[in-house]
């Protein structure tokens, strides 16, 4: 019953992360609860799972995990229960879904998947770089790479996408340089 | 994806200014690298900009923590109770006080508890082997005050749907009048049946639990009453809680942590399953 109790006060946050990784893509809400809950379904077999922090790190590297199965090609998508999960939807960037078309929702969705789960990681989810770096099972000089490419392909991206509706201005960035 | 540009000057380390970035550096290096980045403008900006990155995420998804769960991502009983609670069912008193404490304070209660639960179960099973045993005139199906008929359904639709949440039956003891049923086999639709249980309102209900692979949980509600001692069979129907019917005076209710189309199909096998099961009871 604890794993249980651990795993349901840890669901909301990483529901706001699946959402996250998730976003931009179509159907991403109902895919990341889908991805939550295979991620769940898994989690319940842990054993020996030790502190909260190291449950917390394996069930973020569970859920980055499988959904890169399920990019790579939906080989592993039988692992989620619900058929309707948007397996084809994952591996490339799509078009935004027109009820969700802010601004960063499209950079995110525009920046390489290791990238974009690096910077949730400690953007969103407030991870330091050693548990971020455990999570995602590289070393932290590579996670800083990472990092940084993720933050620099952000900040080009918010810079340089034009303004989608009049209240999405581009208040954030406006000392930036404009690249060409 | 890279803008081509040197992330920052060589004054910096990678690290450390992600760390001053994310917050992670200790105050005094804090204070350090802000003075420092005072005589490094691009770094400065670099550093803002990446600091308003971190804002615009996590004011953008901030709402969705505090979203109310589906049921389908709660995995103990309060949690799915408010997960219910949230999408707008009603609780009864003894639900809503599942989420106001724990119902154990210690591993060695929780142990008792399971204990005195199963031995609950052991006496219910007796006495309804027993029931079953002995010969006793034919049982009429309970008549139900007309006034009351309509709320049956809803009553025992609500009553399982709240059982399952709190299936461990704790302080739950023996009822006489519980109907007389094979225990359905639902394999077929990928659950096995874990435990059954009582509920001792009127008309006292047999809880029958079951768990498929995925953890996702079902439960049935079986009285040995309906509406207006209606003995006919009727069609299931989905009500607010869960699908309800009756077959052989005996009101059925099927309650689960599904969707509905799956309620509707295991209902389906039930009614199958419960075809050859007789009317004597």
């Amino acid at each position: 019953m604890k794993l249980r109790e651990d795993l349901n006060a840890m669901t909301p946050r990483l529901r706001r992360y699946a959402r996250a990784l998730m976003s931009g893509h179509p159907g991403g809400s109902d895919g990341a609860d889908d991805l939550v809950r295979a991620t769940l379904t898994r989690a319940l077999g842990f054993r020996n799972h030790g502190t909260h922090a190291d449950l917390m790190v394996r069930l973020y590297a569970t859920l980055i995990q499988m959904n890169r199965d399920v990019i790579a090609g939906g080989s592993k998508a039988a692992a989620f229960a619900k058929p309707s999960f948007p397996v084809h939807a994952l591996g490339a960037p799509a078009a935004p879904v027109a009820a969700r078309p802010g601004k960063l929702a499209t950079s995110l969705m525009n920046l390489a998947l290791e990238e974009r789960e690096a910077l949730l990681l400690v953007a969103l989810d407030n991870f330091d770089h050693a548990e971020a770096a455990r999570i995602l099972r590289i070393s932290r000089a590579a996670f800083l790479n990472r990092l940084t490419r993720a933050r620099l392909a952000l900040e080009s991206q918010l810079r340089t996408q034009p303004a989608r509706a009049p209240d999405d201005h581009d208040r954030h960035h406006s000392h930036l340089r404009l690249v060409k | 994806m890279s803008t081509g540009n040197a992330p920052f000057s060589s004054s910096f380390s990678e690290a450390d200014l992600h760390n001053f970035v994310d917050g992670r550096l200790e105050p005094s290096r804090q204070a350090e690298m802000t003075r420092r980045l005072k005589s490094h403008p691009a770094d400065r900006a670099r550093t803002s900009a990446w600091r308003e990155q971190n804002e615009l995420i996590r004011a953008t998804f901030s709402e969705v923590e505090g979203e109310p769960l589906p049921v389908s991502l709660c995995l103990t009983a309060p949690a799915l109770l408010r997960c219910v609670a949230s999408d707008g069912l009603p609780l009864s008193g003894q639900a809503a006080s599942l989420l106001e404490k724990p119902r154990f304070a210690s591993e060695s209660r929780r142990r008792r508890a399971r204990f005195l639960a199963l031995s609950a179960l052991m006496i219910c099973a007796g006495l309804a082997s027993a029931w079953i045993l002995v010969p006793h005139p034919p049982t009429t199906a309970k008549v139900v005050p007309p006034s009351t008929a309509a709320t049956l359904e809803g009553s025992l639709a609500g009553r399982t749907a709240e059982a399952m949440a709190g299936a461990d039956a704790v302080g739950r003891r023996p009822v006489l009048g519980l109907p007389a049923i094979t225990i359905p086999d639902l394999t077929v639709a990928g659950f096995t049946f874990t435990g059954a249980s009582t509920d001792q309102a009127d008309p006292p209900a047999l809880l029958l639990f079951y768990e498929d692979r995925t953890a996702q949980r079902i439960a049935i509600g079986i009285t040995n009453a309906s509406p207006a001692g209606q003995a006919a069979a009727s069609e299931p129907v989905l009500s607010e809680h869960a699908v309800t019917w009756h077959k052989y005076g005996k009101t059925f209710a099927l309650a689960g942590t599904i969707g509905q189309r799956r309620l509707n199909e295991i209902a389906a096998t039930l009614l199958a399953s419960l075809g050859g099961t007789g009317k004597a009871d």
